[in-house]
């Protein structure tokens, strides 16, 4: 794949440019705590930014992890508040949230035959909602912040060494999906399903079985970013992660993933990840209005949607073109060798006859 | 055509089937009065006027989006921004209120048309370019603003357009019957939304009959994005006040209306008087939530159950089949 590889190339010099810019005009940039911070910021979005790919790869859309994100924090926390129960035992429970989640989802989009899109955004609107009913309250009604103290979750917001967890994680998600993807039948499917769903149902592939999991997975990887997310703040409010879903379609559409379906992997979304927790560090330490971040990431979206279409079609007329070359010269020597034939045969034809 | 010719039954059952909206309406506020004494006052009932104005305003133009087979998440954000821009121009520039709110209004075609073209020409799917404009039109709201409430204490005129009132009635209502009806006309008995629905229902057979599908849809983009910035302007001037996140979550109340409505999102059908309908009723619930002494937290958990009851209703076509046997039944024998 020359042109994927080369986009990514272009991605990687980017990244390393921005980078050498940031450390030249701000020398805080290059330090340890900053670099770590980053990565930690990145892998929070990059958890996300997985499950989303592969959801991105079947063609659909997932516009809920958002408020996966919030609905899981608050489950924690009344978790916390309210049982006894120790954290390595509910911290699996509430991954099983974003999995539920995933579940409605893919029977609306499977069964109903509904846009993902409009369900995933209704889907997003009653989480909220669930997310705001269920948050800790004070006597008064009113949502109390809950300041986390369980020191087993908060290791999860820890370090080993100077690496965050979450980054480690991360990249463990990433080669596991990776592998996943590439390696075995169910990935195999999952971009059948997204080339082709009629093709993909006609060899015999399960389509609806591959939807379930692709939302499943993306629920799943809200609900673990979720974890680090509060884990890291030490605190859930009922409004975690909303919007963020903004970001995590920025990061997959940097990485090169298309919305066409069946195309893309994992390591483009990593890079595109990176791409945007730097322009967003970039412009934290530039001193920049942090209102020019919403500016930034959709202004980034469009351009890049915009740059990977047209890049396709100059690509796709360059081989039209090189195939219509060969086509005339290969006409050419037919031509030629019909001629010969031509001849040859004439020859025949004269004896037979 | 022998349903026509059908007696009685038949008769009613039509009537039903068309005016089915309206009667859902009628429960629905026979509901709301019987759970809240209040809601029929009238004080209450002007009071969701109010928001069901906005909403109109918004749909009136929004339903084109989701007819030409697209969508158009920017309208929130697009409504925040046109009060600023408006404020800006009035009371910073210290421009005349007709020529600035024409400049937003230019402004608000603009944004429409980049949707437009960035979604035809380049064929990136609707929801993603209008989400990235929905991103950074809050982000230019936010930079403009400075994330500040701004109070309009804006010139006179245009304070007036929104508490105003003209033969008893506030003038947003005129604005709002005005531009639904202007829609109602566009899409009935104009060439403009013949070719829209044509385009949405098929967009192959509508190009081979000479439809320009590209242009059509960057029209339907740039009428939504001019109606949010109309409704934006009331919304200012009503609420004497210009704030970013004011108006977020307004896409997803206008999708609800137009949803509700009978409209497609899949493209090909839609009805404005329906979508008035459903503003109408997006404005009752929120109304009857707040009555009913209900957090605010219910509002988008009933917003988002309301759109996807009302979607697997309107998607009677495209349901499974155990859903539909005596259809099934019948074309078979026949």
């Amino acid at each position: 794949m020359p042109i994927a590889t080369l986009r990514r190339m272009i991605l990687i010099g980017l990244l390393l440019a921005i980078g050498a810019v940031l450390s030249f005009l701000n020398p805080s940039f290059l330090k340890l705590d900053n670099l770590m911070t980053l990565l930690q910021e990145a892998s929070q979005t990059g958890i996300v930014a997985i499950g989303f790919t592969l959801v991105l790869i079947t063609a659909g859309i997932d516009m809920s992890i958002g408020a996966v994100i919030a609905v899981t924090a608050m489950v924690c926390v009344n978790f916390l508040s309210y049982t006894p129960i120790p954290a390595f035992l509910f911290i699996p429970l509430s991954l099983l949230t974003g999995c539920l989640v995933g579940l409605f989802n893919g029977y609306f989009i499977t069964h109903f035959k509904l846009p993902e899109f409009i369900v995933t955004l209704a889907s997003r609107g009653i989480l909220a909602g669930i997310a705001l009913i269920i948050a800790v309250k004070d006597s008064d009604g009113f949502v109390s912040n809950v300041y986390i103290q369980d020191p087993v979750y908060l290791s999860f917001g820890g370090t080993v060494g100077p690496v965050y967890i979450v980054t480690i994680v991360f990249i463990v998600l990433a080669f596991l999906t990776q592998f996943f993807l590439k390696r075995t039948r169910a990935g195999t499917n999952i971009y059948a399903t997204g080339a082709n769903p009629a093709a993909a149902r006609l060899s015999g592939i399960n389509t609806d079985r591959s939807i379930y999991g692709v939302y499943m997975f993306s629920g799943f990887c809200a609900s673990l970013a979720a974890i680090f997310i509060s884990a890291r703040m030490m605190t859930a409010m009922p409004e975690f992660g909303l919007g963020s879903e903004m970001d995590v379609i920025a990061s997959v559409v940097i990485g090169g993933t298309p919305f066409t379906g069946g195309v893309g992997d994992i390591w483009g979304t990593v890079i595109g990840t990176l791409f945007l927790a730097l322009i967003k560090n970039g412009i934290l330490k530039l001193g920049i209005s942090p209102y020019v971040q919403p500016i930034a990431i959709g202004g980034i979206i469009v351009v890049v949607v915009m740059f990977d279409v047209w890049y396709k079609a100059f690509a796709e007329g360059i081989a039209k073109r090189s195939a219509y070359r060969r086509k005339q010269s290969g006409e050419a020597a037919a031509a030629v060798a019909a001629e010969a034939d031509a001849v040859a045969g004439g020859d025949g034809k004269g004896e037979r006859s | 055509m022998s349903d026509t010719k059908t007696v009685g039954g038949g008769g009613t059952k039509l009537l039903l089937a068309r005016f089915r909206l309206f009667f859902i309406l009628i429960l629905l506020m026979a509901v709301l009065s019987v759970v809240s004494p209040r809601f029929l006052s009238l004080e209450n009932l002007s009071n969701v006027l109010w928001s069901v104005c906005i909403i109109g305003i918004m749909c009136s133009g929004f339903i084109y989006s989701p007819i030409t087979g697209g969508i158009d998440l920017s309208v929130g954000s697009m409504v925040a921004l046109a009060g600023i821009i408006a404020n800006v121009l009035m009371n910073i520039v210290h421009m005349p209120m007709l020529p600035a709110l024409l400049l937003t209004l230019v402004f608000g075609l603009l944004v429409g048309l980049v949707n437009g073209v960035v979604t035809t020409k380049f064929r990136v799917p609707p929801f993603i370019v209008t989400m990235a404009a929905k991103t950074y039109l809050f982000g230019i709201a936010m930079f403009v603003s400075n994330g500040d409430t701004i109070t309009i204490m804006g010139p006179k005129d245009f304070l007036s357009i929104g508490v105003g009132k003209f033969l008893g009635l506030p003038i947003p209502i005129y604005i709002m019957v005005v531009m639904i009806i202007a829609s109602h006309i566009l899409l009935k008995h104009t060439v403009f939304g013949r070719r829209a629905i044509a385009v949405g229902a098929n967009e192959v057979s509508a190009k081979l009959s000479g439809v320009n599908p590209d242009s059509t849809r960057i029209l339907a983009y740039v009428i939504s994005s001019g109606t949010a910035t109309v409704a934006g302007i009331v919304m200012a001037s009503l609420t004497q006040q210009a704030y970013a996140p004011n108006a977020a979550g307004y896409e997803f109340d206008v999708i609800t209306a137009v949803v509700i409505g009978g409209t497609s999102l899949l493209g090909g059908s839609g009805s404005v008087a329906g979508a008035l309908i459903g503003a109408v009723m997006v404005g009752f619930i929120n109304n009857g939530l707040n009555l009913m002494n209900m957090p605010a937290s219910f509002h988008p958990l009933v917003t988002g159950i309301v759109i996807l009851i009302a979607l697997i209703l309107n998607q009677g076509f495209t349901l499974p089949a155990w859903m539909k046997p005596k259809k099934r039944a019948a074309g078979g024998q026949a």
